[in-house]
């Protein structure tokens, strides 16, 4: 292990920390100048990554243990008249981050693109907008329709935060709305969990839409969108750049005559790799219906071999960013918690009814089935719950739960029709208001896996609960117990943390945690990867000037 | 390219805290940023239509939110108790396209009466709530000024908002 850190950390560390960091409101050629600045840092001391493996085996792993990380997030707003301009510096800086022994190679896979200290201008744009035209310069975040053909999107301040940078325009003429833009990939460049890195993958991405309102009744839409990667999949020669061209219509029905309201899309997708085309079909549907105490929402995908369009970020060097940057997100129709590992050939419906008995009781059900031809599949996944709220609605509760088993379905091979694997789950959260401010929370998840590995049943647990003291508006403490037992040889299982959050004022909140973290496949939208476990220290700082 | 952009954004820090130190002024006033979003009901909302006519409460939320689940029921009350004197909530779904499925549904099945918004590009939230934390209510006067911010819900939080929210529509006027 060798200490990172240097004057160039050090550098980077002043910068990010120290900037003079006040608002302003004043004036600018007679009009109001309003000036923000966000900071969002996080300071993490990694003593251990779950590993337990011993030092003899493949498996062992020491690449996360004993480091110190701190990521930094500073954001700069500004408003003045139909003007906007946001720029964002981000930093990360490593201390004392494993490093390969002498002579060793043995951990270079793991250790590769990791821990290097970064200074990132990272976000800017400069916005004007009035009733008729939007005029971005810089980076852009647009999703069209249900992101089956463009989504530049964040998700949050440290997940997936990927934008075009160039220039987008869209005009508005009465009901009619067209939007052009072009830019160059631009994703978050430092991956926190593990620190892995990667520059941005600069690929050119061009997108048009256009959509007509007719009144509050129905809004069809054109997308299309044309990416072509600034580096191709593989080194052999080809002619023409790895690229994708995506097309899809949509037609929304806003207000089924205020008993609900319908979305339907249909994608085509045209893919050029290594010099050979590929084409596919992507079909979402959803509506919304309500009658009386009930809601229903019933959805549809068809998804023909529809792949998200991933960036040119290398795989092999920045798996986790390879893995989660993607210039498409399509919806996937399971509950965010659920590992979904192939959403880009699958056919199926879900279907939800909630029926509001009361104002404080509201049970439902979901019941949804999906072919899934990547792994030969079939997947029936029906779970349900309850929602109650008391002392007027200060106090509430919800819990659900269900089991999700999927079956071998490949016609002649061996295991047709058998069990693939199972998942259960049950799923808590109770808040109950003490008095004044106070209220103690209780939440957890509970996971039990069966998995066929061979012909073998294979039972692990992953799971999670918390108990919460809060006071509204200024401090809360935790405590957590997590586990996971997929892989009890290498990775520990049963984890315990304490938390505190303390806000200072409106603008400035502290957020500390103690102890363990689980790690293992965890899912944002659709989007799934493996986390390693964490011990250690964590300090997040959110400041608004 | 990136050097002069970073040098950049140092000297328009730099300026930032020259002009404050002149003005010594802290509380936030002057117009918000505007922007349009397209209603679960398929209607147009644009914020400069509200801001100046009452007291405006954007809640930023997401479906998988709990907070935001617990929050936003005593927002309807609060919203019950205040539209009539002027107060206009607008809650704003940051749901990206995979997951806007669920926000109909969860708004109709709760009973809402205030607008809900979709904001599926992350229009409003780059504007008021970078962080994309989850509840975020952002207060605005008849003036256009922010004079609240609060991340995150607490059971009674609603209290001292309310109050707030009864106060600047008790102290204020409507504009002509």
């Amino acid at each position: 292990m060798s200490l990172a850190t240097g004057p160039r950390a050090l550098l980077i560390a002043a910068v990010a920390w120290a900037l003079p960091a006040l608002a302003i409101d004043t004036e600018l050629a007679g009009s109001p100048l309003h000036l923000t600045l966000t900071e969002w840092a996080t300071a993490a001391y990694h003593l251990d990554n779950g590993n337990i493996a011993p030092p003899e085996s493949p498996a062992y792993d020491p690449t996360g243990n004993d480091y110190f990380d701190w990521l930094n997030r500073l954001q700069l707003d500004a408003a003045w008249r139909e003007v906007t301009f946001m720029a964002r510096l981000d930093s990360a800086v490593f201390a004392n981050a494993p490093t390969e022994a002498p002579g060793s190679t043995r951990f270079q896979r793991r250790l590769l693109h990791r821990y290097r200290d970064r200074l990132d201008f990272e976000k800017a744009a400069l916005t004007y907008s009035n009733r008729w035209i939007d005029v971005t310069v810089g980076d852009l975040y647009t999703t069209y329709g249900r992101g089956l053909v463009l989504a530049l999107r964040k998700l949050d301040v440290l997940g997936i935060d990927t934008t075009a940078r160039g220039a987008s325009v869209t005009g508005k003429l009465g009901d009619l709305t067209l939007n052009a833009l072009g830019g160059f990939g631009n994703v978050v460049n430092v991956d926190s969990a593990i620190g892995r890195w990667a520059d941005d993958p600069n690929d050119l991405i061009l997108g048009a839409h256009a959509d007509y309102r007719f009144g509050k009744w129905v809004a069809p839409a054109i997308n299309a969108s044309w990416v072509r990667l600034a580096k191709n999949s593989t080194d052999a020669p080809q002619t023409n750049q790895d690229q994708t061209a995506s097309i899809s219509g949509s037609l929304e029905l806003p207000n089924l005559f205020n008993h609900g309201s319908a979305y339907a899309e249909y994608a085509r997708q045209h893919k050029l790799v290594n010099d050979r085309g590929y084409d596919s079909s992507a079909l979402y549907a959803s509506a919304v219906l309500t009658f009386g105490i009930t809601t229903i929402l019933a959805e549809y995908k068809d998804y023909r071999r529809y792949v998200p369009i991933a960036t040119s970020i290398d795989p092999l060097k920045a798996p986790e960013l390879a893995l989660t940057d993607t210039y498409t997100a399509l919806p996937t129709l399971e509950r965010l918690e659920q590992a979904v590992l192939n959403n880009s050939d699958v056919t199926g419906p879900r279907v939800r009814v909630d029926v509001a008995v009361t104002e404080t009781i509201i049970p439902f059900v979901s019941v949804a089935a999906f072919d899934d031809r990547g792994f030969n599949v079939r997947i029936f996944d029906p779970y349900g719950g309850c929602e109650f709220s008391w002392q007027e609605g200060r106090s509430r509760a919800s819990v659900s739960g269900g089991i999700r088993p999927s079956y071998h379905d490949a016609p002649g091979f061996f295991g047709f029709g058998e069990p693939s694997s199972s998942v259960w789950h049950v799923k808590y959260l109770a808040s109950q208001w003490l008095t004044g401010p106070f209220s103690l929370e209780l939440n957890g998840l509970h996971m039990s896996h069966k998995d066929d590995v061979g012909g073998r049943w294979v039972p692990w647990m992953e799971g999670q609960a918390y108990l919460s003291l809060k006071r509204a508006g200024v401090f809360s403490a935790a405590v957590g117990y997590e586990y996971y037992t997929e892989a009890p040889e290498t990775t520990r299982t049963q984890y315990l943390n304490f938390n505190a959050a303390y806000t200072l004022n409106p603008n400035l909140t502290f957020r500390a945690m103690v102890g363990g973290q689980r790690g293992g496949i965890k899912c944002v939208n659709g989007i799934c990867r493996t986390y390693p476990a964490f011990d250690g220290a964590r300090l997040e700082i959110v400041a608004k000037y | 390219m990136k050097r002069v952009l970073l040098l950049g954004l140092l000297a328009l820090a730099g300026c930032a805290t020259l002009s404050t130190a002149s003005s010594g002024a802290s509380a936030k006033s002057g117009k918000v940023p505007d922007f349009e979003l397209i209603s679960i009901e398929g209607d147009r909302v644009r914020l400069s239509d509200a801001v100046g006519k009452g007291v405006v409460v954007l809640s930023f939320w997401d479906t998988w939110c709990e907070p935001c689940k617990a929050e936003l029921p005593q927002l309807e009350k609060v919203y019950g108790r205040n539209k009539s004197k002027g107060l206009m909530l607008f809650g704003i779904a940051m749901d990206d396209a995979t997951t806007v499925a669920n926000v109909a549904p969860f708004v109709r099945r709760s009973g809402f009466t205030f607008p809900v918004l979709l904001d599926t590009s992350g229009t409003a939230s780059n504007l008021f709530n970078p962080n994309k934390s989850a509840p975020y209510t952002v207060v605005i006067d008849r003036q256009g000024a922010i004079v609240h911010e609060r991340a995150g819900y607490e059971p009674g939080e609603e209290v001292a908002l309310e109050q707030k929210i009864v106060a600047l529509l008790g102290a204020e006027t409507p504009r002509p």
